[in-house]
């Protein structure tokens, strides 16, 4: 009977069987029956914010979702609410993923990460530490390393929670405005990438820019103002919009930035066409440190006022004086506030530790009183060749008919 | 015995062994957590460490032009102690590409399909590679010159995509780590991936070639593998900086920070395809070896209809290996290059100094 | 469990006609150890049965003769 079997199953006919059979077993394998996502089971999620909770040792995960046609199943108690644009998720737990597993139990929809716009952290959630919540943003294969990360100058939610006219969510409105002061200047722009790189270097300092929510004519809006200062991980102090230009301005690689100076002769804004700065950094036989910051650059002249009677001739080196004087207190201003919380924003000790890795090692342990030490020389050389579309203002010389 | 009379040309065999080395490429955290910013030289230690050994391959290659590596074993080293050494290379076959079909599934649960059982991952792949293993080494190293090719258009695309983020200090300081560290990275390199080449000796007598095109074949086929696994060091170092050790798979990482203009960004799908292309070919190659050196030892004339039972074998195996990620990466940089040196490196070059002083092959009699 | 005899019986159907019709009986022997072996190994796995890795093995013998990293 064997024979018999063996003898009909040919070699063509257990081909076709074995075709048929391998087909099925493929299509039921290959359907992707286990990992199919479909948009309307997905909340996606624009922004993510983590706050302390109010009277308790836990933190709030906050999720700003953005919003789809169709119905969500978000229950009310994990605390959401809906904006103009977006829903607002809101749980708390001992870390941001105890936090969104929570957020997981009480939704119909799964939450999809891949296109979240911005982390947040509250200053007061910064001022005790970030190290021991940044695993989940670390280990979890959807969240991005490229996401920019920012301090809230107040409640993490209340920033999430923002109707912005021009934008559908406070997270897409975050990226976009620091995708806009990184053509400025790219050290505007924090990845968490960056701060976790910054964070890994015991001595150097990680910045992160603040953003704060505020009102104008019933109309709410948000802007950055400053950044904030990390030593290990906790925030130490802010610099404000201005001592941040300071850093800027140390650090390079600036186009577009508006800089302001004034003298007893007039008050002018220029327009930065491209500057960049030179590092030397030199140990002396002290132990101490030597930092020559040399800024090159070009600015175009923005607007003019007073001057009054000086020629145009006469006007350049002025201005050219006021804007080198201007970038050169703009600097070491920043320098002497960092050298003073011992933050070493720069990463001059991260340069030391790459070209004398030696030395370094006997420096690290003292580096923050080696840097609140350090002696800085900011030589600053511009050229003015950009004047807009007039050379001379109303109140130079030459400006009225009955001059000439 | 030939067993697969399939033969291909030793420009094929060039491909072939570029394509199984680049797929090594993309999964450096098993070297990247040891070396760190150290990685690029140690790339460069370890290929130039191996290359007297890849002399040794194209010289037994030579030496025995029609005998693969089963067959070299028997007339080294005799009947007995032939078919035992064989036994070992089975497993050692066996276990290189159970523990490739699992890091492929493992990969593609954890970064795209995540609900995904990773057998049915593994399955997927045995299935198709099946397909060209029964049909044989022609089949098997047929599409290596494109693999080849989308894989070095898609690092190169990659590298200039991500050029603007690529900071040359990150590769600072320079040997600061402890000697133990450039020794052991250097040792992984040799025999993980580079070593691994010794599986063509299973392949060699289907190679038409002379004495000079093998060694030819190789070392340009090495060259091109080992430059693609050189430059994605370089690129992840140059990118990720300091944090190029954290991660475990750094070439994803780094394709996710490609950013240019608003439309060029989330390019991490071609470093999963790429992946799973390459990975595919080194599975497929291995299959078949295995398959092969399971014939071979046993006197099997025609091999195919052991190819399923072996891939089931395959499956199954590679899930009993590793119990986790952490034990996998702590044999995979402490215990699994002292191993596979003794295959790669220790036997081999026994193998070519008995046949030397016995002066084998003896010349056939007319 | 269902799916893994399906699938083994699949293959074994595939691959034992032509074996037994080609009367290799080495072939014959082989199969079966790689298939029983491929089996058992598929059966204790579903059952989440502990089974000893040979390489965490040869390591830890590597390791006792301090021959690793």
């Amino acid at each position: 009977m064997i024979r018999k079997a063996v003898k009909m199953l040919n070699r063509q006919r257990l081909s076709l069987i074995a075709t048929v059979l391998l087909a099925s077993l493929l299509i039921t394998l290959l359907s992707g029956c286990w990992d199919n996502r479909e948009l309307d089971s997905l909340f996606i999620v624009t922004g993510i914010a983590l706050d302390k909770a109010p009277d308790s040792d836990l933190i709030t995960v906050t999720l700003q979702i953005g919003k789809t046609e169709s119905k969500t199943g978000a229950s009310s108690e994990s605390g959401s609410q809906e904006d103009k644009n977006a829903i607002i998720l809101k749980a708390s737990g001992r870390t941001p993923l105890h936090g969104i597993k929570r957020l997981n139990f009480n939704s119909s929809r799964s939450l999809f990460y891949e296109h979240n716009q911005a982390v947040l952290f509250s200053s007061e959630l910064a001022r005790e530490g970030l190290k021991e919540y940044l695993d989940f943003f670390l280990r979890d294969y959807e969240s991005r390393m490229e996401v920019p990360v920012f301090v809230t100058d107040g409640p993490t939610d209340r920033i999430l929670a923002v109707d912005l006219e021009q934008e559908q969510s406070a997270g897409m409105y975050l990226a976009r405005v620091i995708q806009d002061l990184s053509k400025l200047s790219p050290y505007y722009k924090v990845r968490m990438l960056d701060f976790l790189s910054r964070t890994r270097e015991e001595t150097v300092s990680a910045l992160i820019p603040m953003v704060a929510a505020y009102d104008e004519e019933d109309l709410q809006k948000l802007q950055i103002c400053g950044m904030a200062i990390f030593k290990d991980g906790k925030m130490l102090d802010s610099l404000n919009n201005y001592e941040t230009l300071g850093y800027i301005l140390a650090m390079g690689d600036v186009k577009l930035i508006g800089i302001e100076a004034q003298s007893e002769k007039g008050h002018v804004i220029f327009n930065t066409i491209n500057l960049d700065t030179k590092r030397d950094v030199k140990l002396r036989q002290d132990g101490g440190v030597q930092v020559k910051l040399s800024v090159e650059g070009a600015l175009g002249i923005g607007e003019l006022k007073g001057f009054n009677g000086m020629d145009f001739p006469k006007v350049i080196p002025e201005l050219t004086k006021m804007a080198e004087e201007r970038i050169k207190e703009q600097i070491a201003e920043t320098f002497e506030k960092a050298k003073s919380l011992e933050a070493d924003i720069y990463a001059i000790g991260s340069e030391i530790h790459r070209k004398h890795p030696k030395k370094w090692e006997q420096m690290k342990s003292s580096w923050g009183s080696v840097f609140s030490n350090i002696d800085l020389t900011v030589d600053v050389k511009v050229e003015i060749p950009e004047t807009g579309k007039s050379m001379i203002s109303l109140e130079m010389e030459g400006a009225s008919h009955e001059d000439r | 015995m030939r067993i697969d009379k399939g033969q291909i040309s030793s420009r094929l065999l060039l491909f072939s062994v570029a394509c199984f080395l680049q797929s090594s490429a993309l999964l450096t955290a098993f070297l990247t957590e040891i070396t760190r910013q150290d990685s690029w030289i140690v790339v460069l230690l370890g290929a130039i460490v191996y290359l007297p050994f890849l002399w040794l391959l194209g010289t037994l290659m030579a030496m025995f032009p029609e005998q693969n590596l089963i067959q070299i074993l028997d007339e080294v080293y005799g009947p007995v102690l032939g078919k035992i050494l064989g036994l070992a290379y089975l497993w050692f076959f066996l276990t290189l590409s159970s523990v490739n079909l699992t890091d492929l599934a493992d990969f593609t649960k954890g970064t795209i399909m995540f609900r995904t059982p990773a057998p049915a991952m593994s399955a997927v792949c045995i299935l198709v590679s099946a397909i060209a293993v029964r049909k044989g080494i022609k089949l098997v190293t047929k599409f290596s010159p494109l693999f080849v090719i989308v894989a070095i258009v898609t690092m190169t695309l990659s590298t200039f995509l991500v050029i603007n983020q690529f900071k040359l200090e990150n590769f600072l300081p320079i040997f600061t780590l402890p000697a133990k560290s450039y020794f052991q990275g250097t040792h992984i390199i040799a025999t993980i991936p580079f070593g691994e080449m010794v599986v063509y000796l299973m392949i060699h007598p289907n190679v038409k070639f002379s004495r000079r095109e093998i060694r030819k074949s190789l070392f340009w086929g090495f060259a091109v593998g080992g430059l693609t696994l050189w430059s994605t060091t370089l690129r992840d170092i140059g990118v990720l900086g300091n944090t190029v050790d954290l991660f475990t798979v750094p070439s994803l990482i780094t394709f996710r920070l490609v950013q240019v203009g608003p439309s060029i960004s989330r390019t991490e799908i071609l470093f999963a395809i790429i992946l799973i292309m390459l990975l595919f070919y080194k599975i497929t190659l291995l299959y078949y070896v295995a398959v092969l050196t399971i014939s071979q030892l046993f006197k099997i004339r025609s091999y195919n209809h052991l190819v399923l039972v072996v891939g089931s074998l395959m499956i199954t195996y590679g899930l009993t290996l590793y119990p986790s990620p952490q034990k996998q990466a702590a044999s995979v940089q402490e215990t699994v290059p002292v191993i596979w040196t003794v295959f790669e490196i220790l036997i081999p070059t026994l193998t070519f100094i008995l046949a030397k002083i016995r002066k084998l092959p003896k010349a056939k009699e007319a | 469990m269902g799916l893994i005899i399906a699938a083994y019986a699949i293959f074994a159907l595939v691959d034992i006609f032509p074996i037994i019709r080609s009367r290799s009986w080495r072939c014959i022997l082989v199969f079966i150890v790689l298939f029983v072996i491929s089996l058992t190994l598929a059966i204790l796995l579903k059952l989440k049965v502990k089974i000893p890795s040979i390489l965490l093995f040869l390591g830890d013998i590597l390791k006792s003769w301090h021959l690793t990293y």
